[in-house]
């Protein structure tokens, strides 16, 4: 019996153990498997997993529920964490909410967990306001995590609410009890009229298992609100994640993702901007520094559906060894869309001979009065700027790294969270083996 | 009516300037495709053996494959049973010079604008006119054999130069290349075939003309240009239909070969009949075009695309050789219901190889015009180099326009550029000619004749003025 087979059958069977929800949700999750098992994972002939197969990953004898219940110390996820850093934290281990590694609030906004919202009769008129609203009907992934989703973050700041300061969101897995565990993360915030939320989030596996995370987070920021999302992306090489992100902006609305891949086996960004408003920025920002085997793909869409609106996208790559990156850029400008400002970039290097890069930035445009540009590239280190590096005495690993570190900095230039900023650059001086002597 | 939108109007419905079509006595065969089409079609042509089973297998691949969906466009599928396979103006007998050409036919030249005698005395440009399914004339013919180029319809080379076609047909674009490159490969009628000896530097520009006249036939016609080792050939491509309600089915394919340091140049100026300003009507051109560079040759596509309703076109180089440099310059102009999908596919496959790729889109009216490119650097191909850049300007806001790059990186060495943008004219650019008393319309002219200079150069010069005529007329209204 292949994965899909056997999701279909196992949601069947699970459908009696499960937390109690809401009819809504009932629902969704009936259409959701319905969806899914029409759809199934995507395959190597559809366009939009042109570069990026599955079908490895799939053949895998994944076990569809994590063992529940598994304990995680204290000193295990600290290196996960920014802990220097005051902060909301969201943990998840193997799925299922940890209460005990976790700070949460209610006072006058929600940072909590969405399996509460789900069950729970307060929150009901906001679920089926906004839950699985942003899902594209057909797509099969998306429908795949809304069915067996159990758990993630349920963030709701209400009107004109600065949240004081960032959340953080881990999700864990230990692989206890099974080698390929699926996990199924679903978050969701919504940012009410000129709030401010600042969010952390991070996968990783503990020990050496190989989990796939499907995960699903759905982002409402509402008319002159404000959001900055940071995703680092730095797994055991074993691991792998899917994530599709859906965020719908109203009228003044700012977002920025910042998206930082240094690992994984397989990863698969999705990242879909709708701007529903006018006058909405959108700041999308990624760098991937790759190694050993690991895929990374960044798959973004930019709509512009209306007036005023600008998005600024820069993704910014390092290939080494047999890693493979893909970026598929997607800007589409709806017909009402005048004056939309749209840019974006995507910088690439090659440093061995088994490294591949595919790039596919793509526009879409029905409307007149805009400027609307692209711009990438594919090279490597210039080799005058190494020599005249060493030629001052700066040996050649360190010159190496201090040249791909300039040529990352555009991404990093954005961060506002000086804790954030520094944890970063000590994953990019790991990744490039060396140790920076001067601060950001 | 703001002046801007009069203007714009007046872009969006001029008209088609070559859609008469000329009563021409004509041998046709009847409608529909099967094995026995492509027989008889073979044998008119008194073409040899192993030619018609070269046609028999590309029609047995056909028929199991299936239409290509994936290009940015919407159409009426054809009905290929629907279709004539073969029309040929009659009374052909073999033509020795242009004066033995039908006066009727000379008439649908003088028409178009080409004057065979003319072209003779002044501009040195040898023609071949493929009318329908058939060559009916070739100029020059006896100066270039001086030389030792061999000039021809496709038909006669098949006969009298078998073995050179024989070794090079088909191999740069299988005959399972694609739907249509496997439709044509069974079906072509005639085309142009040209080869250039050894170390020679073709005197003249090579020319063919294409026209369809006839109704409910779809032409196929194919090419075929060899460039033996260090020789040179600049050769064009024109194109022109009768105004028709129906669809008209035109699929060709262009197969190039530059051997060892020779260079190719191909430009084409297509104006197949669009439709009317209702998007009713027009030619669908899905041709399929692909050139081989082997080590230190170059091939430089130039095109610019103003006609047909449908456009599916991408002309590629595969650069194997080391060395080799691959060029595509592009101008795509669609109005009112048409639709392009174009660009072109840069395999870089040898070492030190470069390409550049410039295309202009320009949409106006109700059109959509697509870029859709391929910049593959292999893994052994070290030291690549390619730029691309592809700019689109839009007209009004009922039309658009879309991007598809695709870039595939497998060496460290490689250094790849691209850029796009989308823009519409700036007011300010108007403002800025408008101070310096040039009018509106003048001032959109100077900016897309400015916008589509970079490839406008690349023309050759008889064509680049035709270029720059068809821009003009296409844009009627806005500029004078």
């Amino acid at each position: 019996m292949d994965l899909k087979d056997r999701i279909i059958s196992s949601y069947i069977a699970q459908r009696e153990t499960q937390i109690p929800v809401n009819r809504y949700v009932h629902q969704l999750r009936c259409m959701a498997i319905d969806v899914f098992e029409k759809r199934g994972f995507p395959m190597p002939n559809d366009e939009e997993w042109k570069y990026t197969h599955l079908m490895p990953l799939l053949k895998r004898d994944y076990t569809i529920f994590a063992p529940q219940k598994t304990s995680v110390e204290r000193k295990d996820i600290q290196p996960y964490l920014l802990d220097d850093l005051d902060s909301f934290r969201l943990v998840f281990v193997d799925g299922v909410y940890s209460s005990w590694l976790s700070e949460t609030t209610h006072q006058d906004k929600d940072i909590c967990v969405l399996s509460h919202a789900l069950s729970l009769k307060k929150y009901g008129s906001v679920i089926e306001n906004y839950y699985s609203k942003l899902i594209p009907n057909q797509e099969g992934l998306s429908a795949l995590n809304t069915a067996f989703s159990q758990d993630g973050a349920y963030i709701y700041i209400p009107e004109g609410t600065l949240v004081e300061k960032p959340v953080q969101i881990l999700y864990l897995s230990t692989g206890r009890g099974a080698d390929h565990t699926l996990l199924h993360p679903r978050n969701l915030m919504i940012l009410g009229k000129g709030a401010h939320l600042q969010i952390i989030e991070r996968h990783h596996a503990l020990g050496n298992h190989s989990p796939l995370s499907n995960s699903v987070t759905e982002i409402y920021a509402n008319a002159y609100s404000h959001l900055e999302y940071f995703k680092i992306q730095n797994d055991i090489p074993q691991a792998s994640l899917i994530d599709h992100t859906f965020v719908s902006q109203d009228h003044g609305s700012q977002c920025s993702i910042g998206t930082f891949s240094f690992g994984g086996e397989l990863v698969r960004n999705n990242l879909h901007v709708y701007q529903r408003d006018q006058e909405v920025h959108s700041h999308l920002n990624g760098l991937s520094i790759l190694q050993g085997e690991s895929l990374v793909d960044h798959h973004t869409l930019m709509e512009h559906a209306h007036p005023n609106g600008q998005s600024h996208e820069i993704y910014k790559g390092i290939f080494d060894d047999k890693s493979i990156g893909v970026f598929n850029g997607k800007i589409t400008v709806r017909k009402q869309a005048q004056k939309t400002n749209a840019f974006q970039q995507s910088n690439n290097v090659l440093l061995s001979h088994e490294a591949t890069i595919n790039t596919k930035p793509q526009l879409e445009i029905f409307a007149d009065d805009v400027r609307c540009s692209h711009g990438c590239t594919v090279g490597q280190l210039n080799q005058q700027a190494l020599f005249y590096l060493r030629s001052r005495g700066i040996p050649e690993k360190q010159a190496r790294a201090q040249l791909l570190f300039a040529f990352s900095r555009e991404v990093l230039e954005h961060i506002p969270i000086p804790q954030l900023k520094n944890h970063i650059h000590e994953l990019i001086g790991k990744k490039l083996n060396v140790h920076f002597e001067f601060a950001l | 009516m703001s002046k801007d939108d009069k203007i714009l109007k007046e872009v969006t419905e001029s008209d088609y300037k070559y859609g008469f079509y000329i009563q021409i006595d004509s041998d046709k065969f009847p409608k529909g495709l099967d094995e026995s089409v492509v027989r008889a079609l073979s044998e008119k042509k008194g073409e040899p053996e192993w030619m018609v089973q070269w046609r028999l297998e590309a029609f047995r691949v056909w028929k199991d494959m299936k239409e290509p969906q994936w290009a940015n466009v919407r159409y009426k599928k054809p009905d290929f049973q629907d279709i004539s396979y073969y029309a040929a103006p009659k009374k052909k007998t073999v033509l020795n010079s242009s004066d033995e050409v039908d006066s009727d036919l000379l008439d649908t030249f003088k028409k178009l604008g080409i004057s065979l005698e003319e072209q003779k005395r002044l501009s040195g440009v040898a023609v071949d006119i493929v009318m329908d399914s058939v060559s009916v004339a070739t100029t020059f013919k006896e100066t270039l054999a001086e030389k030792g180029i061999i000039f021809c319809p496709i038909s006669e080379a098949i006969r009298e130069h078998s073995e050179l076609v024989k070794k090079y047909i088909g191999t740069v674009v299988p005959r399972t290349d694609n739907f249509y490159a496997a439709l044509n490969s069974a079906v072509f009628s005639d085309g142009s075939f040209c080869y250039i000896p050894k170390g020679v530097h073709c005197p003249m520009e090579l020319s063919t003309y294409f026209r369809i006249n006839e109704g409910g036939t779809g032409q196929f016609e194919r090419t075929l240009v060899i460039a033996d080792e260090g020789s040179y050939v600049s050769y064009l491509e024109g194109c022109t239909a009768p105004q028709r309600d129906e669809n008209q089915l035109h699929a060709a394919v262009v197969e190039l070969i530059a051997l060892e340091r020779s260079e190719i140049k191909y430009s084409t100026v297509q104006n197949w009949f669009p439709g009317d300003k209702d998007g009713k009507g027009g030619v669908y051109n899905f041709v399929t075009k692909r050139g081989l560079c082997e080590k230190h040759a170059k091939i430089s596509w130039t095109q610019v695309e103003t006609g047909s309703a449908v456009t599916w076109k991408y002309p590629s180089c595969i650069l194997k050789g080391d060395d080799s440099v691959g060029e595509f310059y592009s101008i795509a102009l669609t109005k009112n219901f048409q639709q392009a999908d174009t660009g072109t596919k840069m395999i870089h496959i040898g070492k030190n190889t470069r390409s550049t790729v410039i295309s202009k889109g320009i949409s106006a009216g109700n059109s959509q015009n697509s870029y859709r490119g391929l910049v593959k650097i292999s893994s052994k191909a070290q030291n690549a180099r390619n730029f691309s850049q592809c700019d689109s300007l839009l007209m009004g806001n009922s039309c658009g326009a879309h991007t598809f790059p695709y870039i595939e990186v497998k060496n460290p060495s490689a250094q790849i550029e691209h850029e796009a943008t989308t823009s519409k004219i700036g007011e300010d650019q108007i403002f800025y000619c408008n101070q310096r008393g040039i009018d509106d319309e003048k001032a959109i002219a100077l900016i897309v004749n400015g916008f589509s200079s970079k490839v406008l150069n690349k023309l050759p010069m008889e064509f680049a003025v035709e270029a720059r005529k068809l821009l003009e007329i296409s844009l009627e209204g806005s500029v004078g």
